[in-house]
């Protein structure tokens, strides 16, 4: 027990507690560490060096030196071994605080002690929170003659009568309404105490019941607001459910979760996530453009199907490569006109160009939002594996799981994973053949880059081959499928097969299986990058070769036009020849113009389309995956199982097919990455992706649950799903920049899209500016030239620089903590040894009358004697001074020292 | 909701909200589950005081797939029951898939962690708590020097005060810097 650990250690004989306090007990003890500081004469000498523990040990006991059985208020508890709280509890309340009153409401007195209990806790939290709310605090208590600090909460309807004379009124009130937020704190923080069902309503009944007797005896003011924080928490209570019934998927997730535990439920749990934040992608895109354009745009941009199209528009070969009718839709930024204005005033071009911006902002705030949430959930979970063991012991278990074989599969992990970390602590590290494993890593990392190398290659190859087909189809030849879907099945295949050859190529490294996931997720990461940048890049070139094409061709069309065009005046009007010049002029440009009123060529389209093929084709192949790779190969293992002579189908070659957690959400995050980048390019994208994420969580839960086994083994790339959060992030940045650089840079087409005729896409915005506000485009000038930049860049260095230094030291705190926490441990250890030894030389007579009335308590303490007699060699002593020599001795001690005393002792 | 309110009173589910991590479509959900569980014991009334003194008896939970396959599933009921029987009133059963739901905070889920760990009851846990948790975990796998092993490192990393047994403040300490520990302690209902 550790209350009674160190009663010997200050050997004031206190009577120990009965040893049936439990857990509940715990908790308040927590709590009255919390509420009553230790009082100065009881601080033992090297108190500097204390650590929680001992606080929480060396106070209570004195607290809970009444027995609970001794105690009047005892007798109204029920069921008192398993409510012991109550004991502690009730003595406390005897010794510090006697004026409990509750008038007239009545519930028994454990009730009040949890209420009171808890609220003291709540003020003291409150009160740590910062020193000048401390200081406050300290002043209420002087001045009300502790009225509210020791009377408890119940009490302050008459402390706030005692000091309404002393007092003016509205101090009183202030009172009032601080008990009563307090007891509001209370009912919300009621869900979180460990403590029965029944004893938590009681604990509501009565908060509520002080709540509404005394809400009504605030002034008008008051209870306005009290009213209105209350219509706050109605609706924040309607808000939660709302959401809760909104949220789809839970028992489908919840059924797979518990067939295959928390790790596989994440990756529906993430696709759901992304899902969300596609729809606000499309609600943006849908409200702000979409819906305005087609509601009341002009008759610009590429609108209708032209006519030489039209007769093959709705074949089902054009709507698959998003031409004919898809490719005048509003899905692609061909379609949306330049009129500055169009129905009441509504500003389309810039309204693009915002919502584009808007929607990458978003993305970037929700994802940091969700990452820093997460970040806080997990607390100070670093690398630092000094728990093993212990976190094998007490958190493996995955509780969520429910189904018979994976709880088997979990089992068996758990097993060995024990094993494996037992033989890892027998036999540290055993390099085998280190040259051997150095060899084959460099040949493994050789083979990734040609891996890398040949997927980049095999990109331009097919982009470069798509002009050609691009150059067939405008003429009007039939080119076939494979040639028209080259690029996007090159890449969808690419994405399906290289990570596998990845896998291979991975399993000749010989990491540690945690490692070689990281590796492969790196890699995996760098090949979905490199292809869409080597994708945009080779499209952007065959932009420009199909634009000079273009321009080429107009020139050569108005040339023959000219030709033409002169032939035909010339003819007509032969007789006026000094008109003839003019003439000729006009019936050129009026030539000109009918020639060239096919819809000019416009690459953002292309590159929407690109994204929005790439897309379906990457649902393809992945479907087509899901079938082939888990679906046959289940139904043929499961079926030919039984008759197959050779080996044992299920555990030996095809198996089933396992669930890859961490490839399969990278794949999500490249598919997220393709949409980010297309949106611009394609307004309809998102709403696409809304589509194919249900698609793909429907048919990946139902081939999750049909045809793949819950794994044997599960090693995770990082402990934290911040670590997908982070690749996502770093998708986003990437996929962002395309964009960017194409408004900022690039040249948008000049006969379609809402900027056509500007020279850059963002001077939409400038102009904007300018026009509206003249003043605000000084400043942004002001602000933006290199004045203002040199500075502000500087600045910017600096604080990053003071943040890393800042990261740093935080670092070296963290590890100085570590050492004292290690040094606290060996003190302890030492305290007891020298504690022990001195009794036994010296003072035995102490612990004869101080302690040895039960068997558990000194127990411990012989225990660490009976292993380490000797350590401290502190013969004839006392036990004070004894501990005050540790403590002189060990301020001494260097940490390193602690340390390597500390591995002696083990 | 029709005819689900008459089940539980408004000021009822409106307390069951403040005791519990619950909204009121999923408390009367987890009520569906603990009827079809027995539906000849629950009464369709719980208006009075049913909800904690109708009890379920510990059998009849522990075939319930959530915690079915759970190697601690008996303890779980134990520990959740009022009186420490495994018989579980709907008070009982509400507080447990409180406690496991994802918005309870680690300290909760903590305490019930170590109070299921502590299987003799004696708010600390011990080596036998520690083998026989062991033993729920792996059954028979691993041999009796393993198991002295696991042991003894447990304590070598978790007993701060080196008294051979674990106080909730030592495993606390543990648990809170387990990265697992909150979406591993979970029941989803």
């Amino acid at each position: 027990m550790t209350d009674t650990i160190d009663l010997p250690l200050r050997g004031d004989g206190a009577k120990p507690t009965s040893v049936k306090s439990s857990h509940d007990a715990m908790m308040s003890i927590k709590l009255q560490e919390d509420v009553f500081p230790m009082p100065p004469d009881e601080k033992p000498e090297c108190d500097t060096k204390e650590t929680n523990f001992n606080h929480g040990r060396s106070i209570t006991p004195d607290i809970n030196i009444i027995d609970p059985d001794e105690h009047p208020l005892s007798d109204h508890i029920p069921n008192k071994s398993r409510n012991p709280t109550s004991g502690p509890t009730a003595s406390i309340l005897d010794v510090v605080d006697t004026k409990l009153d509750i008038e007239d409401i009545e519930v028994d007195g454990e009730i009040e002690d949890n209420l009171n209990e808890m609220i003291k806790k709540l003020r003291d939290n409150r009160d740590r929170r910062g020193s000048r709310r401390r200081r406050t605090a300290r002043k209420r208590q002087l001045s009300v003659n502790s009225s509210l600090d020791d009377g408890g909460a119940l009490s302050a309807r008459t402390d706030t009568a005692e000091a309404a004379p002393d007092d003016n009124a509205e101090d009183a009130e202030g009172k009032l309404v601080e008990t009563i937020n307090l007891q509001k704190n209370v009912m919300a923080h009621l869900n979180a105490q460990p403590w029965p069902m029944m004893k938590k309503l009681k604990t509501l009944k009565l908060a509520k019941s002080y709540v509404e007797r005394y809400e009504g005896k605030l002034s008008k003011g008051q209870s306005y607001k009290q009213k209105w924080e209350k219509f706050l928490w109605r609706s924040k209570r309607a808000y939660e459910e709302l959401v809760v019934t909104v949220t789809p998927w839970e028992m489908r997730i919840k059924a797979i979760e518990s067939h295959f535990g928390t790790m596989v439920a994440s990756y529906f749990t993430f696709i759901r996530a992304l899902l969300w934040s596609n729809i606000v992608l499309t609600a943006i895109t849908v409200g702000f453009i979409i819906l305005p354009e087609c509601l009341v745009g002009d008759s610009s941009g590429h609108k209708t199907v032209p006519a030489d199209e039209r007769d093959r528009a709705l074949t089902l070969a054009s709507l698959w490569d998003f031409e004919g009718y898809l490719k005048y839709s509003p899905l692609f930024y061909g379609y949306y006109g330049n009129a500055t204005f169009i129905g009441n005033g509504y500003r389309l071009p810039l309204a693009y160009l915002l919502a584009g911006l808007g929607t990458y902002a978003y993305n970037f705030v929700s994802l940091l939002r969700t990452m820093a949430k997460n970040a806080k959930m997990n607390k100070l979970s670093g690398k630092e594996e000094s728990y093993t063991f212990s976190w094998k012991l007490f958190t493996s278990w995955d509780y969520t799981i429910g189904d018979n074989e994976a709880a088997t599969n979990k089992r068996a992990a758990i097993t060995t994973t024990f094993k494996e970390a037992i033989v890892e602590e027998e036999e540290k590290r055993r390099e085998e053949n280190i040259h051997l494993t150095r060899f084959l890593r460099v040949l493994a990392n050789i083979l990734v880059l040609m891996v890398l190398a040949s997927s980049t290659f095999a990109i331009q190859i097919v982009v470069q081959n798509s002009r050609q087909t691009e150059k067939d189809l405008r003429d009007g030849i039939d080119v076939g499928w494979w040639r028209q879907n080259e690029v996007s099945t090159v890449i969808a295949l690419i994405t399906l097969i290289y990570p596998s050859i990845f896998d291979f190529i991975g399993m000749m490294e010989k990491y540690h299986p945690r490692v070689q996931l990281r590796w492969q997720l790196a890699r995996i990461l760098v090949l979905y990058l490199l292809n869409l940048y080597t994708l945009f890049i080779s499209l952007y070139e065959k932009v420009r070769f199909l634009q000079d094409q273009d321009k080429l061709a107009r020139a050569a069309a108005l040339n023959t036009s000219l030709s033409n065009c002169t032939v035909l005046p010339s003819l007509s009007n032969s007789t006026v020849a000094y008109d003839n010049t003019t003439s000729v002029l006009s019936g050129a440009i009026n030539c000109t113009s009918s020639v060239v009123d096919v819809p000019e060529f416009c690459w953002e389209t292309l590159v929407g389309q690109e994204m929005f093929k790439l897309t379906i084709m990457d649902l393809v192949t992945t479907v087509g995956g899901i079938l082939v790779i888990d679906f046959l190969r289940g139904l043929f293992t499961r079926y030919m199982h039984p008759c197959w002579p050779c080996w044992d189908l299920e555990t030996k070659f095809p198996e089933y097919g396992e669930f890859k957690i961490a490839e399969n959400i990278l794949h999500l995050i490249n598919n997220q990455g393709m949409i980010w980048m297309g949106l611009f390019f394609a307004p309809g994208l998102p709403a696409l992706n809304i589509l194919k994420l249900i698609l793909m969580l429907y048919i990946r839960s139902w081939a999750v649950t049909m045809c793949n086994i819950p794994h044997e083994r599960i090693f995770r790339a990082s402990r934290s799903n911040n670590f997908y959060y982070l690749m996502l992030l770093v998708m986003l940045f990437l996929c962002t920049l395309i964009p960017m650089i194409a408004i900022v840079m690039l040249e948008p087409s000049s006969d379609c899209g809402p900027f056509a005729g500007q020279d850059l896409m963002y001077y939409v915005l400038t102009t904007f500016i300018s026009d509206t506000w003249p003043l605000l485009d000084d400043i942004i000038t002001f602000v933006l030239s290199p004045a203002i930049m040199f500075p502000f860049i500087l600045l910017l260095i600096m604080i990053i620089y003071y943040l890393i230094s800042l990261t740093g030291s935080y670092k070296e705190a963290n590890e100085d903590l570590r050492t004292q926490l290690h040094s606290e441990r060996t003190e302890e250890k030492r305290k007891i040894y020298a504690m022990v030894d001195g009794q036994k030389n010296g003072a035995s007579a102490e612990q004869k009358t101080g302690n040895s009335d039960g068997k558990g308590s000194p127990s411990n303490s012989s225990d660490g004697f009976q292993k380490q007699p000797k350590l401290m060699r502190l013969p004839e002593m006392t036990a004070k001074q004894a501990v005050s020599l540790e403590c002189q001795g060990f301020k001494v001690l260097s940490p390193k020292d602690a340390k390597s005393l500390l591995m002696a002792e083990h | 909701m029709g005819n689900k309110v008459a089940i539980f009173s408004e000021e009822q589910l409106d307390a069951y909200q403040d005791c519990t991590f619950f909204t009121r479509k999923e408390i009367l959900r987890i009520y569906d589950r603990f009827k079809t569980l027995s539906p000849d014991i629950v009464p369709n009334d719980m208006n009075g005081h049913q909800t904690h003194t109708v009890k379920i008896p510990c059998n009849t939970l522990l075939s319930m797939s959530e915690i079915k396959t759970n190697p601690f599933n008996r303890r779980i009921c134990e520990v959740f029951s009022e009186d420490g029987t495994g018989n579980m009133s709907f008070d009982d059963f509400l507080d447990m898939f409180s406690v496991f739901s994802e918005s309870a905070p680690r300290d909760v889920k903590a305490v019930y962690a170590f109070r299921i760990y502590d299987f003799d009851g004696d708010s600390h846990i011990g080596k036998s708590d520690l083998e026989r948790t062991l033993y729920c975990l792996t059954q028979n796998e691993l041999s009796r020097d393993e198991v002295e092993l696991v042991c003894e490192k447990v304590f070598e990393e978790a007993d701060l005060d080196d008294d051979g047994q674990l106080s909730y403040m030592e495993f606390e300490h543990v648990i809170s810097r387990a990265p697992d520990f909150i979406s591993n302690f979970h029941i989803r209902i």
